[in-house]
Order: C-alpha cells, then sequence, then structure tokens
C-alpha cells in the first residue's frame, strides 16, 4: 500500500532521509510548473527546483498537517523564486530555450509556431507584476484551486480571484501591444 | 446584461465554474457581439497554450540529485551540531564551575550575597559567550539558519538572562549599600 504524505514527513523527521525520495517523485512536476514559470533563466530551473525540494525537506518538521502538503509546498517554493529574481536582474526566455511536449503528431511548421507563441506569452507573463504572474501561474499551470492560491499567498480568495481576473486581461493587453508593435 | 457582466461570465468560464447555462448565455452573447468573441478567442487561445503546453522535461536524475544535497545538509549538520555541543558543554562547565570553586575555597567567609553576586555574572557571561558563537554561526551559514526553533529561542533566552542578571545585581548592590549605611 502506497504511505501517505504525513506518513513519509514523519519517518523523514525520525531520522530516514531516504524516505524523502518518494516526496520528491510525486511533487516534482508540481514543483517544476511554479519553478520554470518563476525563475526567468532555463539554465536555473533545475537548481532552483532542487533547492526548492532541500528547503521543503529542512522544513518538515514545521508542516502543519492540517494543510495539504502540496499547497505547502508550492507556498515554499514560490517564496524561494521570489527570493532568487530578487537577486537577479529579468531576463527573457529565447525561443530555442522553451521546452514544451512535443508531441509526434506536430509537424515541424505547427511546432514552431506553437514555440513562438508560447515564447511570446512567456515574455508576457514575465513581465507582469508579481502579484498577477503568481495566481496565473499556479491557476493555469500548476492545478491549484482558488482554496489553496488562497493559502499560498496569503490573501482572501476574493483578492486572490480578482487578481487572476485581473492577470488574464492584463496578460492579452500586453501580447496585443506585443503584436502591434 | 451588459459586456462587462459578460466578462465576468467568461471569467467563470475560465475558472471551470461557470454552469451549462452560464454558457449557453455567454456563447449567444458571442454571437452577436464581436468585440466580446475577439477578447473570448484571445482569452481562451492564451489560456489553451498556458494550461496545454506546459509538460516540464525534468531530468531522469532529478530525485538522486535532491538527495544528494540532502544527504551533505544531513552530514554538515550532524558534525557541526556534535562540534557545537561540545563546545558549548565544555565553555558551560568552566564558566559555571570556576566560580563557585573560589567560593567554596573560602566559604566561610562569604556571605551569601557575594556568592549570588558571583553566580549571577557568571551566567550572564555564559550566555553572553554562548550568543557570539550562535551568531558566528549564524553569519557563516551553519545549520542554525535552518533550526528556526532554536534559533529563535536563543533570541530570546540570552538577553532574559541578561536582563535577570543586571537587575538582580543592581538590586543586590543597592541592598548591600543600604546595609552598610
Ligand atoms: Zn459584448
Amino acid at each position: 500500500m502506497e504511505s501517505t504524505d504525513i506518513e513519509i514527513i514523519n519517518q523523514c523527521i525520525n531520522g530516514d532521509p531516504e524516505a524523502f525520495t518518494m516526496i520528491v517523485t510525486r511533487y516534482k512536476k508540481l514543483i517544476y510548473s511554479v519553478v520554470i514559470n518563476m525563475v526567468q533563466d532555463i539554465h536555473e530551473v533545475d537548481d532552483a527546483a532542487q533547492e526548492a525540494f532541500l528547503k521543503i525537506y529542512k522544513s518538515l518538521d514545521q508542516f502543519n498537517p492540517e494543510y495539504k502538503f502540496s499547497t505547502w509546498a508550492v507556498k515554499i517554493t514560490t517564496n524561494l523564486c521570489i527570493d532568487r529574481m530578487k537577486r537577479k536582474q529579468p531576463k527573457f526566455v529565447h525561443l530555442d530555450e522553451v521546452k514544451e511536449l512535443q508531441s509526434n503528431s506536430d509537424s515541424p511548421e505547427s511546432l514552431l509556431i506553437k514555440k513562438e507563441k508560447r515564447r511570446s506569452i512567456n515574455n508576457a507573463l514575465q513581465a507582469l507584476p508579481e502579484k498577477y504572474k503568481i495566481p496565473l501561474i499556479l491557476f493555469h499551470q500548476s492545478g491549484l484551486s482558488y482554496e489553496e492560491m488562497a493559502d499560498v499567498m496569503n490573501e482572501p480568495m476574493t483578492i486572490v480571484k480578482n487578481r487572476l481576473h485581473r492577470a488574464r486581461l492584463m496578460l492579452r493587453e500586453r501580447l496585443q501591444v506585443d503584436r502591434k508593435e | 446584461m451588459n459586456c462587462q457582466q459578460y466578462e465576468e461570465l467568461m471569467m467563470k468560464h475560465f475558472d471551470r465554474i461557470a454552469s451549462d447555462n452560464e454558457i449557453t448565455v455567454l456563447k449567444k452573447h458571442l454571437e452577436k457581439c464581436s468585440q466580446c468573441r475577439y477578447q473570448f478567442e484571445q482569452l481562451e487561445s492564451i489560456i489553451g497554450s498556458l494550461e496545454k503546453d506546459f509538460e516540464p522535461e525534468i531530468p531522469a536524475e532529478f530525485e538522486a540529485n535532491v538527495m544528494i544535497k540532502i544527504d551533505r545538509y544531513e552530514n554538515t549538520k550532524n558534525s557541526s551540531q556534535i562540534k557545537t555541543n561540545s563546545i558549548l558543554a565544555v565553555m558551560m562547565g568552566l564558566i559555571l564551575f570556576i566560580p563557585p570553586a573560589f567560593i567554596i575555597i573560602d566559604f566561610e567567609n562569604i556571605s551569601i550575597y557575594e556568592i549570588l553576586m558571583g553566580f549571577f555574572p557568571s551566567l550572564s557571561f555564559f550566555s553572553d559567550i554562548l550568543l557570539v558563537v550562535l551568531s558566528v554561526i549564524k553569519l557563516m551559514g551553519g545549520y542554525i539558519s535552518g533550526n528556526n526553533e532554536l534559533s529563535s529561542m536563543m533570541q530570546y533566552v540570552g538577553p532574559a538572562i541578561i536582563f535577570i542578571t543586571v537587575f538582580i545585581s543592581i538590586s543586590m548592590f543597592i541592598h548591600k549599600v543600604d546595609n552598610n549605611l
């Protein structure tokens, strides 16, 4: 039978760090989805994701089981990414560096269009202020609910909701400006 | 309903909480209103691209790399903890037991005030040294940076000991002066 998150966490706290591998496997996709959009330099994504898991590991004894583990982990990760961004100059992602799923049905042309589209969306996303960027990432890429986002951002749900709505419109506006230029 | 209200319906749709009825109403409006339709199509395309194109390429050795970092952290934590603990124990022994040793030698001729006056400053001295050691560890980015409980406890314990010591020393000094007068 598969262990629950809490069982694994207790194992780690009680001196079995190896058990943490299961947590990493379970949540790496989620943590990556946050990091890949918040850390501008694609070469730093892997390092930042590793650092996020290390920070999660170090804080395990502070985890409150009343919360969802994923929400708490995302919260630690977003804070870490914000800290990292403060230390860095903003940098845009280059076309060839954008990683995405390459399904076999895509022709090279449609793949290129997809990449180009994805790149411009990514640039517009990066240019948004943090408080609008984070809800967009958490809702549309990490798949968090409003309740979870409110926990991660320490804001009431209504504010988170309004920001997400605002953020979508801002993103669209920026992409329109880009096209005209 | 005006276009502003339809925009809210659109947001509900992208929040994935719009009812079938609401979607029908929205679609009807979009057929008639080109401005809203344009906005909806753009938003749908942007959000669709945010949600669908995302599939992070996570290196196969990701778990292993995280575990290497955790192992390294566990090792430094253990070795620096053992070192710090033994240094602290030796210092505690020296500082707490040297003054009493002197007092015991000359026990018959020493008043209770002098004994206490010797005891509390030595406690204060010990706590000062402890604070110095802890701040050095903190500056060097040692294990205490991750151990919030201990460091936050020491923030209060150290100053509290100094405060109590100063307070008792002063009141005893006044008491003694009073007796001498
Ligand atoms: Zn309209």
